[in-house]
């Protein structure tokens, strides 16, 4: 037992009992909670597990311990995760696009599934959308591919396996020829869209700035459903691509967790992200708002981007 | 063979090995691409066998080999090994002190000031400091 | 044009006491990890980053502002005292650091490289501050294909000015770009060699290749090569003339011109993301080697190759933040950490920033200048400590040394994976070392590869793999024609410099020199 873990402890239990509140909940943990998060640490995703797990400290007197495994967005972690005991102590926080595109592509290779998990809730999806340049002449993705097939193939940036199947299968349905052109960052095509090095590209949050700015345009959104700060851009889906992908920040643990430590998780999850320090943060990094589909949810979400996911790859031959 | 040519030879063929046996079981195969996953381990390894053809047949270096450094390198590495062993199954705070004891005794030191702030003082301290202060896991 | 008042108000804005003592903070935490073989200022930024988003913008830009900076000067402590660089950037100051310290001049050699880093920090900044809204637009133009070209260019340099003949220096630098294969391939999101462990999908941690190849490989070498009696990791006299502990003015100033082109160096490879600081450290000490009168002076203590490396790798840190703040991207892993912290406080590095946060920006710069300050200030106070320190005996030193190593990749790659991988490096290393092969030149391909290969991929996409199309890109084609001539010249060069040095010629080990086993 680590000292100030210990001393952690003693201090919210008794606060706790002097102030005479007690959380609701039939489940405490046999010691203290592994956070997981599946990136490398600094980064934004870092910041946002850590500022959960620190409010759940607040919030339920649990014990909350981070740590980083980076690799895959999230395959790395999730292997790891998939051998842990499922007694609530240990539990992931992943982005699903990178981790179900593995899945659908080489699923046998992995030593998880989406049923080697049970799921606690979300946390934030994020805005992911077509953008072009301002000046461009087309409006919509539809335009956008008719104009690429009349100018022998436009230029698409791309920075993650995802964008460019659904690229790879629009192209494959309609002979838009569009060519991809892969990135790091989303910050990084946005740099080419304004260097003109590209027509258009993928932004996940960094382009919504440029909106306001009247640097950059939305061509639709690339979630299944249209976006707050622009409601007026329809998604692809609603332009006749029957794709879309919504990139999901989830928390998750493995399989065989008990119901009353499922229930008790999730309404800790609930809590915490009702914390002001995570708002201010998630609006502050994704430029949007927590969404919790809660256990159910979260497990239909995934199951449904699975199947969309395999879907693109089988359409992107 | 001087050395220097067996060394330039082992790595023509630990490179031929990498790119005939290993390669295709470690990189996906993708077609209709103009850059493929392979693309830049190929050119790196051809790069690598050319380049080292050449040196083969030009070389002017000369390799010395060490034994006796060899050998200690080796009881080093053995040792260090074993004590990062230890530091994933009973934590840092024994791991490291062991660590840190060898490596001193190792190279003579006997002074029991010394051993005593290197092996306990230090690995511990690191240990309190991450641990305890930036409240980060260590093993 | 920003408008002036901004420019006063954010400065002014970063005078405040706050600010000061986080920047201070910054700089002392800074100093001191960079001077810990092992850990460094960016494992020490991504600890930091979570703690600094209870603060408001300007300081905890400026605390970790303070730690980078704070780790250009510390980094290279160990380099000179040890010869083991606490941050892959200070590996080149030792190869003229160390043999001075060797002599007995630690505090001289220690002096040098303060004034060089503080010297090419300082340029850069102002070369920030003054252009680096001019500067974005032309790097707005740089599209992949002029990045792939120029990254052609700078392979051809290192390899060709770095190590004992040229096919080892070619045969580094692919090690290092296979190396860097490792992991998902930037095109189609594919695995490279896992052999089934899914840690390496990021591919082969950063952090545990550079300590392991620099640091690691270096404690273990002289580790094994010590015998006998117990001896202080330095030595030098107690009663030294005056002259041995310091740099005169007149000395700083016969170094104007190497400090001048390692600066210029620094800043121009720090404005292209992706270069790094090690790489401008080799250039500026191998072009300042190449260029000298007497270039059988170097590596055996010449505080002109101190000032030369110095001024170069702390020059990139504030060329680094152009690309970061004109166009939001991170031009290294600690301008990395720095977009995470300018995130999580909502603020979005790129363009439009000189207009939405003029304020900050100039806030930021006036932090910058202050911490630059303080650099200087601490870090003349702290190499005294470290001088002393460094009376230690070997033994403690060098396991301290491994202690810090394996715990700094254990928090920087997030397990004990990354701690395997940094002793598998250790020992390529090793053998790399004992072969004669140029480490840095493989450490340095290695850091270049990921954005060598990407913009391969992009070229390819942009051009649509025709290579005549490459005429509307003349930047490119004038790359491309340096490059030729680079590896042309640099023959020419090595060839005109052998008979000078006589003695060297049958290997002209240069940069290995000072990496060949000690005698005890």
């Amino acid at each position: 037992m680590k000292i100030n873990h210990l001393l952690k402890k003693i201090v919210l239990t008794t606060s706790l009992l002097l102030s005479g509140v007690a959380i609701a909940s039939d489940w405490t943990p046999s010691g203290p909670i592994t956070l997981k998060i599946g990136f490398g640490p600094g980064g934004a995703t870092d910041v946002i597990g850590r500022v959960i797990a620190s409010a759940i400290e607040t919030n339920n007197g649990w014990d909350v311990i981070v740590e980083n495994k980076p690799g895959g967005g999230g395959v790395a972690m999730l292997s790891g995760l998939a051998r842990d005991k499922a007694d609530g102590t240990k539990i992931g926080l992943g982005v699903t696009m990178a981790t179900l595109m593995n899945i659908a592509t080489r699923g046998d290779s992995l030593p998880f599934n989406l049923d080697s998990f049970d799921y606690i809730g979300t946390v934030v999806t994020s805005p992911l959308a077509v953008i072009a340049r301002a000046d461009a002449p087309f409006n919509t993705f539809a335009e956008f591919i008719e104009q690429s097939k009349a100018n022998g193939g436009y230029l698409v940036g791309f920075d993650g396996g995802p964008q460019k199947l659904i690229i790879n299968a629009i192209n494959a349905d309609t002979g838009a020829d569009i060519v991809t052109v892969s990135h790091k960052s989303g910050s990084e095509q946005i740099q080419s869209l304004l260097g003109g090095q590209i027509q258009a590209g993928f932004g996940a949050g960094a382009h919504i700035e440029y909106l306001k700015s009247g640097d950059l345009k939305m061509l639709a959104v690339a979630t299944n459903v249209r976006q707050p700060y622009s409601p007026e851009t329809s998604s692809l889906i609603e332009q006749g691509f029957n794709y879309s992908l919504n990139p999901y920040f989830y928390l998750t643990a493995p399989k065989g967790l008990p119901e009353n430590v499922k229930a008790a998780l999730s309404a800790a999850l609930e809590e915490a992200l009702k914390s002001e320090a995570v708002i201010e943060l998630i609006e502050n990094t994704m430029k949007t708002e927590a969404q919790n589909l809660g256990p159910a949810g979260t497990e239909a979400e995934l199951k449904n981007s699975l199947a969309m996911m395999t879907k693109l790859v089988a359409d992107s031959k | 063979m001087t050395l220097e040519r067996l060394q330039t030879v082992i790595l023509i063929l630990g490179m031929l090995f990498l790119y005939f046996v290993i390669m295709p079981g470690q990189i996906d195969h993708i077609e209709n691409a103009r850059i493929v996953p392979a693309t830049v381990p190929t050119i790196s390894i051809w790069i690598i066998i050319i380049a080292a053809v050449f040196q083969l047949f030009s070389t002017k270096v000369s390799v010395k080999f060490n034994p006796t450094l060899c050998l200690r390198a080796a009881i080093f590495a053995i040792f260090v090994i074993t004590s990062i062993t230890i530091m994933t199954r009973f934590g840092f705070e024994y791991g490291a002190p062991i660590l840190a004891l060898g490596v001193m005794l190792g190279i003579g030191e006997r002074r029991l000031h010394w051993l005593f702030l290197g092996s306990t003082v230090i690995p511990i301290s690191v240990w309190l400091l991450v641990e305890n202060v930036l409240d980060r896991v260590l093993m | 044009m920003t408008d002036f008042s901004v420019i006063l108000a954010g400065f002014s804005d970063a005078l405040t006491l706050t600010n000061m003592l986080y920047v201070i903070a910054g700089v002392i935490v800074g100093q001191f990890v960079g001077a810990m073989p092992g850990i460094g200022p960016v494992m020490t930024m991504a600890i930091a980053v979570p703690f600094t988003f209870v603060l408001n913008p300007l300081p905890a830009i400026g605390l970790l502002i303070g730690i980078n900076k704070g780790g250009l000067v510390g980094g290279a402590i160990p380099a000179i005292l040890i010869n083991t660089p606490g941050t892959p950037d200070a590996a080149a100051t030792a190869i003229d650091g160390h043999p001075l310290s060797k002599k007995g001049k630690p505090l001289k050699a220690l002096k040098m490289a303060l004034y060089s880093s503080v010297t090419g920090d300082t340029f850069s900044d102002i070369v920030l501050i003054t252009v680096a809204a001019p500067l974005a637009v032309i790097a707005l133009k740089m599209g992949p294909v002029e990045v792939f070209a120029l990254m052609v260019f700078a392979f051809s340099l290192i390899s060709g000015l770095i190590g004992a003949s040229v096919t080892r220096g070619i045969i580094a630098t692919a090690l290092g770009l296979l190396a860097a294969t490792v992991g998902l391939d930037p095109e189609h999101s594919t695995p490279r060699f896992l052999f089934g462990f899914y840690d390496l999908y990021d591919g082969f941690p950063i952090a545990a290749v550079a300590i392991g190849t620099l640091a690691f490989a270096e404690i273990i070498r002289r580790l094994i090569s010590m015998t006998g009696e117990i001896r202080p990791a330095v030595n030098f006299p107690k009663d030294q003339p005056r002259e041995d502990k310091r740099i005169s003015f007149k000395e700083y100033w016969s170094c104007k011109f190497v400090l001048l082109r390692g600066a210029l160096i620094g800043t121009g490879i720090g404005a292209v993301p992706g270069m790094g600081s090690t790489a401008a450290a080799f250039m500026s000490y191998a072009s300042t080697k190449q260029s000298s009168a007497q270039p059988e002076k170097f590596g055996k203590g010449d505080i002109r190759g101190i000032a030369a490396t110095e001024s170069a790798n702390s020059s990139v840190a504030g060329a680094d933040m152009m690309p970061l703040l004109t166009l939001g991207l991170p031009g290294s892993a600690s301008s990395a950490m720095l977009i995470g912290a300018f995130l999580i406080q909502g603020i979005q590095p790129g363009p439009l920033l000189f207009e939405s946060q003029g304020q900050l920006v100039y806030g930021l710069f006036g932090a910058m200048l202050m911490a630059n300050l303080c650099n200087f200030i601490i870090g003349l106070f702290g190499l005294r400590i470290w001088a002393k320190l460094i009376t230690a005996p070997e033994s403690l030193i060098f396991s301290a040394a491994m202690v810090f190593c394996v715990a700094g990749v254990y928090l920087a790659t997030g397990g004990i994976f990354g701690v395997y991988i940094m002793l598998i490096f250790a020992l390529i290393g090793l053998v790399m070392t004992a072969l004669n092969y140029p480490v840095v030149v493989f450490i340095i391909a290695f850091f270049l590869a990921p954005r060598f290969e990407l913009a391969l991929g992009q070229s390819a996409a942009i051009l649509r793999g025709d290579p005549l199309r490459l005429v509307n890109h003349p930047v490119a084609l004038v790359l491309f024609g340096m490059s030729v001539f680079a590896v042309y010249w640099l023959n020419i060069r090595k060839k005109n410099n052998k008979p000078k040095q006589p003695k060297e010629s049958k290997s002209e080990p240069e940069f290995n020199e000072n990496l060949q086993p000690e005698e005890a």
